[in-house]
């Protein structure tokens, strides 16, 4: 991977927490959307156990742009994989939207997943032989859309959001790779997501693509839609409202950022 | 997902996979092409020995010398002739034998039939006027065999086709002469064509009366009036048994015999030749589909294998489906159609293949396919099943992978 890492990122914690963002994060203000109650997660049993999540509480309201940061073995990842409803807490409660999904099945998760989170993951993960257009209309396939026509509407239009109208047929090998995030971003917002969860997305990026790329996170944000960035970038996980340290399974830190 | 996306994504998914998709298909292919040609080389034998076995007569029993016991110790027997005319004139007693209704004595040597410059050879039936009956054989052409002719030892023959078109080429056969064993004999019948069974070649003999063929053969010693068999007609075919148990009593009781397993001759019922020829070709066709079945067996699991390689190739595609909403069943329905589609096409193909070679084969090799239809709509349902069957196993692994080991792997 061509990444630019930062090094150093821990010192982040350093950085002044005091300015009031352009929308403010707001404990108590905006009605809580995702809420971590006591989960953990263990993989493995007894000495063989690794509590990848350790009692991890967090909660974040409609309209948020949040970004979690964390080394690798932080347990950011399974953070992700339970907020994105891949995977389910060993125990603690899982709230989405008021409605507890911890102990759901698989085929419950499938529809909450189709429903309420868009995904956006570090490799794209495009259907090659698939073009632009269709890539983006596969959730409307399994939200049981019956309509071609309507669906590749939705596509379009989706794509169109993220400036990739014009690239509705190519395929991802005949896409730079900044332009196949967007053909992703554009697959995790046709739904009309409540909350958009972003893994790492500028990990395979080149600094420019990767510029573009969050600036459609936050044109997305500033449209009121929540976002969640899982990242060990600083300089992306600078760009959210607030800023949540995962370490050891754990909330190490929860701030908000200036702009 | 709907049904029709579910076909459509499945139909892409194989297209993906061309040469691969290709090499499955075959397998079942051949399996089905196998399938159909077996059960129809099977229904046609059958078909075949049936057909020539019902037309050797109607309720026919044939009586033949020798012992029913087809051990090594009794099987010489079998070389004696222990039939007399005697023994037919009794069984054509209607009062002895109220369920036979006609009885032809047959004495048959295999002699030089000569006329002008043709010479055939052929088996030379001395008999009476009741064979034709009793073999359910027309005479087509002049006249058959009558009383008078026995009675006077006419030499008179009634011919088939084979030998009139060898004797006789071209012209008809009716008022010509032949010579039998150096005897003058004059052509007064044909008799229809009968075809050939596996035994004999039903056109290929000349009819004469009994009493001339004795005298023509001549031989002496103790089986000089000795029958070759005698042929019997029971009344209808549910007199068949009751047929066989009178003519059973009557030769045992003629020829002095008080046990009959020590009996001299053997009744034949022609139903248990039809039924003996048609479990012999039952079996082979059982055997055949059995093969057939193997060859399905391993197309079933080349279906399978390539089900399976494509599932782990494909488990990131499945983990992003998977995390974009498809649910385990959507999921298993998708592998499941295309595992089905894999068995249909390849049933679908194997079908063409084996019409092919059903129409094709006779011209090659003397043979009769029989197309069964239901062979055919069996073999492909079953192809589409053994694709649902053996993508069972490959579809619910794809169906429980997790979508984040899925979307991890590299």
């Amino acid at each position: 991977m061509s990444t630019p890492v930062s090094v150093g990122h821990r010192g982040g914690a350093t950085v002044a927490p005091t300015l009031p963002a352009r929308r403010p994060p707001a404990p108590g203000g905006g009605s809580p959307l995702l809420e971590l109650i006591g989960v953990s997660k263990t993989y493995g049993v007894e000495e063989a156990a690794v509590h990848a999540l350790a009692g991890s509480d967090l909660v974040v309201t409609t309209g948020e742009y949040v970004a979690i940061m964390g080394q690798s073995g932080s347990g950011k990842s399974t953070l992700m994989h339970i907020l994105g409803c891949l995977d389910t807490p060993s125990s603690g409660t899982y709230l989405l939207d008021g409605q507890d999904v911890s102990g759901m099945d698989e085929a419950a998760l499938a529809w909450v997943r189709n429903h309420s989170i868009g995904f956006v993951f570090q490799q794209f993960h495009l259907l090659p032989r698939l073009p632009a257009w269709r890539n983006v209309e596969l959730p409307l396939l399994y939200a049981g859309r019956r309509s071609r026509r309507r669906r590749q509407e939705r596509a379009e239009a989706a794509l169109a959001a993220v400036g990739m109208g014009d690239r509705l047929s190519h395929r991802p090998n005949q896409l730079s790779g900044g332009q196949q995030q967007r053909v992703a971003i554009a697959r995790a917002l046709v739904t009309d997501p409540a909350i958009v969860l972003a893994d790492e997305p500028t990990g395979n990026l080149a600094s420019d693509q990767a510029t573009e790329v969050l600036a459609i996170f936050e044109a997305m944000h500033a449209q009121g839609r929540t976002v969640v960035v899982i990242t060990h970038d600083p300089d992306v996980a600078h760009r959210a409202q607030r800023l949540v340290r995962i370490r050891d399974g754990r909330v190490l830190s929860d701030e908000a950022l200036a702009r | 997902m709907s049904w029709s996306q579910t076909l459509r994504s499945a139909l892409e998914s194989i297209s993906e996979r061309r040469s691969r998709s290709a090499l499955t298909v075959l397998g079942i292919l051949i399996g089905i092409a196998a399938v159909i040609l077996t059960v129809g080389l099977g229904e046609g034998a059958q078909a075949k020995v049936s057909s020539a076995i019902s037309s050797l007569g109607t309720n026919l029993l044939i009586v033949t010398p020798g012992s029913t016991t087809t051990g090594g110790v009794r099987g010489g027997l079998g070389s004696a002739s222990t039939l007399t005319l005697a023994d037919a004139q009794v069984l054509g007693n209607r009062l002895d034998a109220p369920s036979i209704a006609r009885v032809a004595p047959v004495v048959q040597r295999s002699a030089t039939l000569v006329a002008g410059t043709n010479n055939w050879t052929a088996p030379v039936v001395g008999t009476t006027p009741a064979y034709s009956s009793v073999r359910d054989r027309r005479v087509v052409a002049g006249q058959g065999l009558t009383r008078a002719e026995v009675t006077t030892q006419a030499h008179d023959a009634v011919i088939g086709s084979e030998v009139a078109q060898n004797l006789f080429p071209g012209v008809s056969p009716i008022g010509q002469t032949m010579v039998v064993d150096g005897v003058p004999f004059s052509v007064v019948g044909e008799l229809n064509q009968a075809g050939s069974t596996a035994s004999a070649n039903q056109d290929n003999l000349a009819l004469i009366p009994i009493s001339t063929a004795e005298s023509l053969f001549g031989a002496a010693g103790p089986y000089a009036d000795s029958l070759s068999e005698i042929l019997l007609s029971a009344r209808s075919s549910s007199a068949m048994s009751a047929a066989y148990q009178e003519s059973d009593d009557l030769l045992l009781q003629l020829h002095h015999i008080t046990n009959p397993t020590q009996a001299d001759f053997t009744i034949t019922p022609q139903t248990a030749l039809l039924s003996t020829a048609s479990s012999v070709s039952k079996t082979l066709t059982v055997l055949l589909v059995g093969i057939a079945a193997i060859a399905l067996l391993v197309g079933g699991i080349g279906v399978m294998n390539i089900m399976l390689v494509s599932v782990s190739e494909r488990v990131r595609e499945i983990g992003l489906r998977k995390a974009l909403g498809a649910t385990p069943s959507v999921v298993l329905r998708q592998f499941l159609f295309e595992a089905s589609l894999l068995g249909l096409a390849g049933g679908l193909a194997g079908v063409v293949l084996g019409l092919g070679g059903a129409l094709a084969l006779p011209h090659l090799i003397s043979t009769s396919i029989a197309i069964s239809v239901p062979a055919i709509v069996g073999s492909v349902g079953v192809a589409a099943g053994i694709g649902l069957v053996f993508g069972v196993y490959p579809a619910s692994r794809a169906a429980r992978l997790s979508p984040i080991d899925a979307l991890r792997s590299e």
